[in-house]
């Protein structure tokens, strides 16, 4: 028993001191390039699908494993990438590899083919809103405005929808004009901006009754903002922005309050995104540029703005920064630190840190300055 | 050599090197263990380089370790149906029954094939020594059961199991060793105990033992070590010679099988160096297996194993829980220490360095079996399962005394010293960090993924190569439960098939087994000898509940 312990023991030893090497280099991404016998540094793709279980192939040939999958052991430079799946366009893309490096395609939208259209009504509407899951189709006239409820699986294939008007004929509403809505993703509230009998109004709709509760709200607006916002989990304050000034307008209190551009909640969050998505909406694809807490993230059109965040730079949460963008290269100024920071839209490139020379001082524009 | 094997009384050259060597298991554990989470936050590439490493042999050892437990197993199960009686009374004619032995077939299944051969292997080695047998008449064995809160529900069986052997009772002493400081039911059970077996055995009867003994901490070696000298001056009273008697020193809820005491005065008897031995049986937990929670029994059906495949590496086996071995040595050595908790390792180190690396463990595969760790209810059986686990861990207690006694001797090898001192050092450094490693830190590199790893290859390769390895140790597992299953003693419950199967489930508890009975208990106690802060010996709670 002792001898073939041993024996087993030294063949253990010899296997551990064979595959430990070669186990740490393959994780490494290095491998025996079995043509010329040399070591090569590879790297990999991450590929998920939205859908999943989509096929994979990298320059021709299928990879063995449906997506969420990785394709190992890939040569530096570009391999061409098709995602396959019945019933959905095939997604196709040139994509660089870079030695010991991931490149992650997460969350692929595939499109189908063929969309599963239903046809819930001929009318003809301006605009349609989706509020939670309700929607709202919006005609010139307050009168003509429709508000939709899925039943029985909502707008599922299988449902069925209740059309009603927001105003009924008898309404003193009914005959306005309607200027603007107003909605947050997944509230449930409705704000319509509307010329009733020649005067402005502001209208508070809670879809979340049926039928709806509509309130009147004009005496809470000292002019008219140019843009309003809430947050889908706040139901009692909405945020006015006008030219030189936030406010927040209580609606059950009816209660105006100065607000500073600093304190707006974090769940509102779309101050520094609108500033962004009005003035940099950044490169040809028109990937979209959000400044999220301490992160710049870039959000690449292709993937729907779900997916592929690259953080490309931090800065302190509560600083005011200034964006530009010039060929390719997003410069933006911390005023905290005077510093003029630059960097690189495309991702992996380090941050560049470099203070800023007068030269390059660029100008802040007032406006700016007081959000 | 003459050695001072304890803590106590050192010179202070010598006690600083003893605290030196105290200080550097835990802090060598706590260092891997911080050294790893610095590395998985800052450095996670060589974290990840370092713990698909530490995998790789992690996976080895235990697929190693499964094909001796195998083989082991094995054995014990060839070695279940042996008739040692018959094999010891052969010993005593031993060349006619050497040749007889060669010329004779024994038996048409492999398992005893295999067994004769083992045996006639033996027979040849101890002919070839030339050494003389003692006669098996002559052969006693002196059992001593130290007590000091374990009542006759614990006690009885444990005494009945050995009134049921197959060896002559009366060359069987048994003493109980119980602590003056017991409570009087107690001492009344045991004096009950007492009167019911005087007439079974040769001799059966009770050394108390002091309260207060001056250079004595409360441990069980202080009163294994009275009885002890007791039972010395008892067989130089009868004149037989500590040479011919056999101790066995044995927890209270040691029950034998009836086969015990036979193979071990057969392995005694086989053992050219039998005087300079000690002798290991496979202990296992199934006294009360079916009356504890399902991660108790995990443990200690674990721990079977673990001796079950150290059993098969004698050059490495030290002694473990209850043993036998040569009386002479016994006394020869000054008795088991009275200052350490780990009275069962530290016995055979205490014999090692007496005897300059002359003596060794004869592994037995012969089963005794004993209680597992077991109170009142779920949580104080946890903290019951984990205060016996610390108080093994505590074993690291003979490090620092081991190593002074290796610095010191000149007639032990150096490359001995090397290897017995690397296994007592990475056996208990790898006991504290392992199962930290494999179920915490080993994820830290990815939970802890900046961008420039979470952009790497090496971030995305790490998962893939653990699942391999984690894939490759569940076969381990699945190998495991098997054996669990067979080994485990039936239930005298209805429906012990579900309870089976239950089992085999249980073990899915071990990761969570390997960190807080395994990792945990382990580093807390050489932490605890790091800071100096010395564990008391503590009874483990033993519960027996009737079965339905």
């Amino acid at each position: 028993m002792l001898l073939l312990r041993k024996i087993i023991f030294y063949i253990f030893f010899l296997i551990y001191l064979i595959l430990c090497p070669l186990i740490v280099c393959r994780m490494l991404g290095f491998v025996i390039n079995p043509l010329t016998l040399r070591i090569i540094k590879t790297g990999l793709v991450y590929i998920s699908t939205n859908p999943p279980d989509a096929s994979v192939f990298i320059d021709g040939r299928q990879a063995p494993q449906n997506t969420p999958t990785v394709l190992r052991d890939l040569s530096p430079g570009e391999h061409f990438i098709r995602v396959e799946l019945t019933g959905y366009n095939d997604w196709e893309r040139n994509i660089p590899i870079v030695a010991k490096k991931a490149t992650v395609l997460d969350n692929i939208l595939l499109i189908p083919q063929v969309w599963p259209i239903k046809i819930i009504s001929s009318q003809s509407y301006q605009n349609i809103t989706v509020a939670r899951d309700i929607l709202v189709a919006t005609n010139p006239v307050l009168k003509d405005i429709d508000i939709y409820r899925g039943t029985g699986g909502g707008f599922n294939e299988e449902g069925t929808y209740e059309k009603t008007p927001l105003f009924t004929k008898k309404s003193v509403y009914a005959d306005g004009n309607l200027l603007r809505s107003f909605n947050a993703p997944q509230s449930p509230y409705l704000l319509l901006e509307a010329d009733i009998k020649d005067k402005h109004k502001f209208l508070w709709v809670n879809l979340n009754e049926n039928p709806p509760i509509i309130e009147d709200i004009s005496d809470l607006f000292v002019d008219i903002p140019h843009r309003i916002a809430w947050d889908n989990a706040d139901n009692e304050n909405i945020f006015a922005f006008y030219a030189n000034n936030i406010y927040r307008i209580n609606i059950k209190d009816k209660a105006i309050y100065f607000q500073s551009p600093d304190s707006l909640p974090k769940g509102l969050g779309q101050r520094s995104t609108e500033i962004i998505q009005d003035k940099f909406l950044i490169n040809d694809n028109n990937d979209l540029l959000i400044r999220g807490g301490a992160q710049i993230k870039i959000f690449p059109k292709e993937d729907f703005g779900s997916s592929r965040e690259y953080d490309i730079a931090r800065s302190k949460p509560s600083t005011n920064m200034y964006f530009e963008e010039r060929n390719g290269e997003l410069f933006y100024l911390d005023n905290d630190t005077s510093f003029l920071y630059a960097a690189q839209i495309l991702p992996f490139k380090p941050i560049l840190n470099i203070p800023i020379p007068d030269a390059l001082r660029f100008t802040v524009p007032k406006k700016e300055q007081t959000l | 050599m003459i050695f001072h094997y304890s803590k106590e009384n050192l010179k202070p050259r010598q006690a600083k090197l003893q605290r030196i060597l105290e200080i550097l298991p835990g802090a060598c554990s706590w260092g891997v263990l911080l050294s790893l989470i610095f590395l998985s936050i800052f450095y996670p590439f060589c974290a990840a380089v370092l713990i698909v490493a530490f995998y790789l042999s992690w996976i080895m050892r235990v697929l190693y370790s499964t094909f001796f437990l195998v083989l082991s197993y094995l054995q014990l199960n060839i070695e279940k149906s042996t008739d040692w009686m018959r094999r010891i009374h052969g010993l005593d004619h031993l060349p006619d029954y050497l040749k007889e032995t060669r010329s004779k077939k024994f038996g048409r299944h492999w398992r005893q094939r295999i067994s004769h051969q083992i045996h006639l292997g033996q027979l040849n080695k101890i002919n070839e020594s030339k050494v003389p047998i003692p006669a098996s008449g002559e052969i006693y064995h002196l059992v001593i059961f130290p007590v000091i809160k374990e009542g006759r529900d614990i006690l009885e069986p444990a005494i009945e199991a050995i009134s049921r052997q197959n060896f002559p009772l009366k060359q069987i002493v048994i003493v109980f060793a119980l602590e003056e400081r017991a409570l009087p039911p107690i001492h009344k059970a045991v004096n009950e105990l007492e009167k019911k077996f005087k007439d079974t055995f040769l001799e059966c009867f009770t050394v108390v033992h002091p309260a207060v003994v001056p250079g004595e901490a409360r441990v069980k070696g202080a009163n294994a070590t009275c009885a002890g000298k007791h039972a010395a001056a008892y067989f130089q009273k009868l004149k037989i010679p500590f040479e011919n008697v056999i101790i066995s020193c044995f927890d209270a809820d040691t029950v034998v099988s009836p086969q015990y005491f036979a193979c071990l005065t057969y392995h005694f008897m086989v053992c050219p160096d039998r005087l300079r031995a000690s002798f290991q049986p496979i202990p296992v937990y199934h006294n009360n297996i079916w009356n504890v929670p399902g991660f108790a029994r995990v443990v200690e059906t674990g721990s079977s194993f673990y001796q079950l495949i150290e059993a098969t590496n004698p050059e490495k086996l030290v002694t473990f829980s209850s043993h036998s071995m040569s009386f002479k040595a016994l006394v020869d050595v000054d008795y088991w220490p009275v200052d350490m908790i780990s009275d069962d390792s530290a016995i055979f180190w205490k014999a090692y360095i007496h005897y300059d690396g002359h003596y060794q463990v004869i592994p037995m595969y012969v089963t005794l079996s004993m209680d597992v760790a077991s109170a009142q209810n779920w949580w104080l059986t946890v903290k019951s399962v984990y205060k016996q686990k610390q108080r093994w861990a505590w074993g690291v207690e003979n490090f620092p005394i081991v190593m002074r006694a290796f610095l010191k001797s000149k007639k032990i090898g150096l490359y001995e010293r090397l290897r017995l001192g690397f296994k007592l050092f990475e056996g208990h450094l790898s006991w504290a960090t392992s199962g930290f490693i494999l179920s915490i830190i080993g994820w830290l590199p990815i939970i802890f993924a900046r961008r420039e790893f979470a952009t790497s290859v090496v971030y995305y390769n790490v998962p893939n190569i653990t699942n391999t390895i984690f894939t490759l140790g569940f076969l381990s597992v699945c190998v495991t439960i098997v054996l669990s299953l067979t080994i485990l003693p039936k239930s005298k419950i209805r429906y012990r098939w579900l309870f089976k199967i239950g089992h085999a489930f249980e073990w899915l508890m071990v990761p969570f087994i390997l960190v807080v009975f395994s990792a945990l208990p382990a580093l807390h106690a050489q932490t605890r000898l790091m800071l100096g802060r010395y564990l008391e010996f503590w009874v483990t709670d033993k519960k027996r509940i009737p079965l339905t």
